[in-house]
């Protein structure tokens, strides 16, 4: 169960997961930031060719690409059908009360398609090439001059990384305390909404007073090894910008500059 | 009644690029109305063979047949509860699944599952709580108001208030006490002799091993690498020591008397044989 | 010179509860190992609670190191004391085994460069140097808790706590933890108190202080405490095996001399009797 959460991290060795996850993170978004830039066949074609080339580069199997994007197929569907009979323009081919299906309305569902895919695949391979420990560091790293407003960013760093250490533990614990109360004749799959959400209360009641225990039990071992939430701490990871991140850089200039060439 | 398996496997995340093996190829019989010991390692995959004795899991290849119910990769999800009545397991650290408000209800909680009326239920829940040794002022009160001992022999009621002929025990005494060790250890082994309840014990105290078990299964990386009684199993001493299982501490104690030139003809287990041993070798010498 | 005086400690959860502990006084030498003992519920945990300020004496006081316990010295104290807590999972700060040995010397701002030092140290010092980058999840018992204890060595205490350190483990995490305490003892002279139910593990200190009731009900060496069968009853406890073993063999008429606390100790003792018949 952990696994489809947590597990998509893919170790490997590549240009990409070496890279800074602060580059990465920054990377994505301006990525997803310009597709929107794309407006003609030349421009998505470049797109798409440098999104397949860095996938091609991060070395991950293809089929973990394909189970990033099934769980959002029902939401590109309709959006590439409302797409497809909404739009209208240029030459109509076929038309029903508000339906249509027009020129414009194919190019542009197949545009809408395409964008979706590159968002999908580019978050998916931030995702796939960096463990979830370092996006946390990144995205602190990223916050850092938030703090300059006297926002907790430290504390919600260390949140954030207890969250990722106990996340596998209370999906085992979950198993356990389901198992167990299986075991005392509640069946979870069976009947309405209603009798599988009452099925649910043995597993929460168990799991928010063990969680409860546990955050007591953490605290303490906390405050034992000095931690007292307020005085500045050193830290032990230091992100460090490599050559590959001010290349990545360059790479993104270029692209930006080669994409507005080809858009018209 | 029996539960044996016949070349049982057992993958997880069957179908993906990361199935492992849990179980391999294990065949074996737990007989009618006897005391099992299970051991081995961490990871050895005796909780997934724990999981199979009340098809909580069902097995990849082979088959389990529990009573009389044959279960295989095949068999159908639905109407495996009846099975769940017959055989209670008690999982480690079994006091987590308390969560009603009262020791009664919670108690109560598995029959009114197999559709027993409230009133029935409460009843059956009143004796299990007798039962495990816990008084009656407890029946009102909430689970989570006990001592971690307490709250431990709440949740074993809860399984034995299903009647089960079979109890599976996963390490039942980790993080007790002495005394509430002892306790509860009696426990089981009343409801063995005087209630006919199979035992099924999983545990890494090879004195428990000694003290209580009929018969022995010992699993390594999912294999059934040895079974056989407690004396069997421990008179290959080495065995044991090769695999960082350990020995009861008599049998040990008596295999540093015989380095030291004492005749120890048989391996004593418990420490009631280990005195008469050193008793009667004291006595012999003097006539 | 003493590295922990507790001073006639009283505590009480609430004004309308009763005293956990009741006028407890003991000190503890430098570099000694000391087993606080006594059955769940009696008090122990509350002890070591106050022995770093994580609870408050109701009345008497805690000296550590000549250092009074007090609100100001507390983060100072806290310095001097590594705790292993029981439950293996629930101290693993860390995401990875390196990232939470690292956490206390974080919270004590150690400079990085030293910093990587330490843990790496502390690491190999536990045995589990090649798990640096791995994640709790992967880890036995026995390993979190030699993680946790990486964790404390990282920090160079003056004492180790163990708090029902090993009660979860199996006996093989059980004897490995022990057996690091036991070498870190020899090699750094740390003062060890180890609170447990299990007695095979106060056999390895040097005095046992026997708790029941809140109240101390006996101070002595190993053997001086195992000789006291009612005591140990009393207090909940059963006799590790080489004790129980000797007094069984007295009911049967076997005399032995003295109390044995190991097996060879017994087996020669038991030779010698051998040889005299």
């Amino acid at each position: 169960m952990d696994k489809l959460i947590l597990g998509r991290f893919v170790p490997g060795d590549t240009w990409i997961h070496h890279m800074d996850p602060r580059s990465k993170i920054l990377i994505s978004f301006y990525f997803i930031a310009i597709i929107f830039l794309a407006n003609n066949v030349a421009s998505y074609a470049l797109m798409i060719a440098f999104t397949l080339g860095v996938i091609f580069l991060s070395g991950v199997d293809q089929k973990f690409f394909f189970r990033g994007v099934r769980p959002l197929f029902f939401l590109i569907l309709i959006t590439v059908l409302f797409q497809l009979f909404l739009t209208r323009g240029g030459h109509v081919y076929w038309q029903f009360g508000p339906f249509a299906l027009s020129q414009y309305g194919i190019i542009s569902s197949v545009y809408v398609f395409l964008r979706f895919m590159m968002i999908i695949l580019m978050s998916t391979l931030l995702t796939l090439t960096t463990a979830p420990l370092m996006i946390a560091d990144g995205i602190e790293a990223l916050l850092n001059p938030l703090k300059k407003l006297h926002l907790p960013i430290d504390q919600l760093a260390l949140m954030i990384s207890l969250a990722l250490r106990f996340v596998p533990t209370l999906m085992d614990e979950t198993m356990a305390i389901m198992n167990a109360q299986r075991a005392r004749g509640v069946d979870f799959g069976d009947g309405g909404l209603m009798k599988r959400v009452k099925a649910m209360v043995p597993v929460l009641i168990p799991l928010f007073v063990n969680t409860f225990s546990r955050a007591g039990d953490l605290a303490i071992a906390m405050e034992s090894r000095g931690y007292n939430g307020e005085t500045e701490r050193t830290r032990y990871r230091v992100l460090q910008w490599h050559r590959v991140d001010t290349g990545a850089i360059i790479v993104m200039i270029v692209l930006t500059a080669a994409l507005i060439f080809a858009r018209n | 009644m029996a539960i044996t398996f016949k070349n049982v496997d057992y993958f997880y995340n069957m179908g993906t690029p990361m199935a492992t093996a849990g179980l391999k190829d294990i065949s074996l019989t737990i007989p009618d109305n006897s005391y099992t010991a299970i051991i081995g390692h961490t990871g050895s995959g005796k909780s997934t063979l724990l999981q199979h004795l009340n098809a909580l899991l069902k097995p990849s290849s082979g088959e389990v047949q529990i009573d009389s119910r044959v279960i295989t990769a095949e068999t159908n999800n639905k109407n495996l509860k009846s099975l769940r009545k017959k055989v209670g397991i008690v999982f480690q650290f079994a006091e987590h699944q308390l969560f009603e408000e009262t020791v009664g209800k919670d108690i109560a909680f598995g029959p009114m599952n197999f559709g027993a009326s409230q009133a029935e239920a409460l009843e059956i829940a009143r004796e299990m709580l007798t039962t495990v040794g816990l008084d009656e002022k407890y029946f009102d009160v909430s689970p989570f108001d006990l001592s971690g001992g307490q709250m431990r022999r709440v949740a074993i009621a809860g399984v034995l208030a299903l009647k089960p002929d079979i109890l599976v025990l996963d390490e039942p005494t980790a993080g007790l006490d002495p005394k509430s060790r002892q306790a509860m250890m009696d426990l089981f082994l009343e409801l063995h002799e005087k209630r006919g309840l199979s035992i099924i014990l999983v545990t890494h105290q090879m004195d428990d091993v000694a003290d209580f078990a009929e018969h022995v299964f010992i699993l390594e990386q999912g294999q059934l690498i040895k079974s056989g009684t407690p004396q069997e199993i421990f008179n290959d001493y080495q065995f044991m020591l090769d695999h960082g299982l350990g020995l009861p501490k008599a049998t040990q104690f008596a295999l540093q008397m015989r380095q030291q030139g004492f005749k120890v003809p048989t391996l004593p287990l418990k420490e009631s044989e280990l005195v008469d041993l050193i008793t009667k070798q004291l006595t012999e010498t003097e006539q | 010179m003493k590295s922990i005086e507790v001073k006639q400690l009283s505590y009480r959860y609430s004004a309308e509860t009763e005293l956990v502990l009741q006028d407890v006084t003991f000190s503890v030498d430098a570099g000694q190992w000391i087993a606080i003992v006594g059955h769940n519920g009696s008090g122990k945990s509350t002890l070591t609670k106050n022995l770093n300020g994580l609870l408050a004496p109701t009345s008497g006081e805690v000296v550590i190191n000549g250092t009074t316990l007090t609100e100001d010295s507390v983060w100072d104290i806290r310095k001097q004391i590594g705790i292993v807590f029981q439950n293996p999972d629930n101290q693993f700060v860390g995401a990875t085994v390196e990232d939470d040995v690292a956490f206390g010397l974080e919270n004590r701002q150690i400079p990085h460069d030293e910093m990587h030092r330490r843990v790496k140290k502390a690491l190999s010092d536990v045995g589990m140097a090649d798990f640096a980058t791995r994640e709790p999840a992967h880890l036995s018992g026995g390993q979190k808790q030699r993680v946790a204890l990486a964790g404390i060595i990282a920090m160079q205490p003056a004492i180790i706590i163990l708090d029902e350190a090993t009660s979860m483990l199996d006996p093989k995490g059980r004897s490995d933890v022990l057996n690091i305490v036991q070498e870190l003892q020899d090699r750094l002279h740390v003062t060890v108190l180890s609170v447990t139910h299990d007695l095979e593990e106060a056999a390895l200190a040097d005095q046992i202080l026997v708790l029941d009731g809140g109240r101390l009900q006996a101070t002595g060496t190993p053997k001086e405490i195992f000789s006291q069968v009612a005591l140990i009853q009393r207090a909940g406890l059963t006799l590790p095996f080489v004790p129980q073993l000797s007094e069984d063999l007295k009911d049967s008429g076997i005399t032995l001399p003295e109390t044995y606390l190991s097996e060879e100790e017994l087996i020669s003792a038991l030779w010698q009797l051998h040889l005299k018949m």
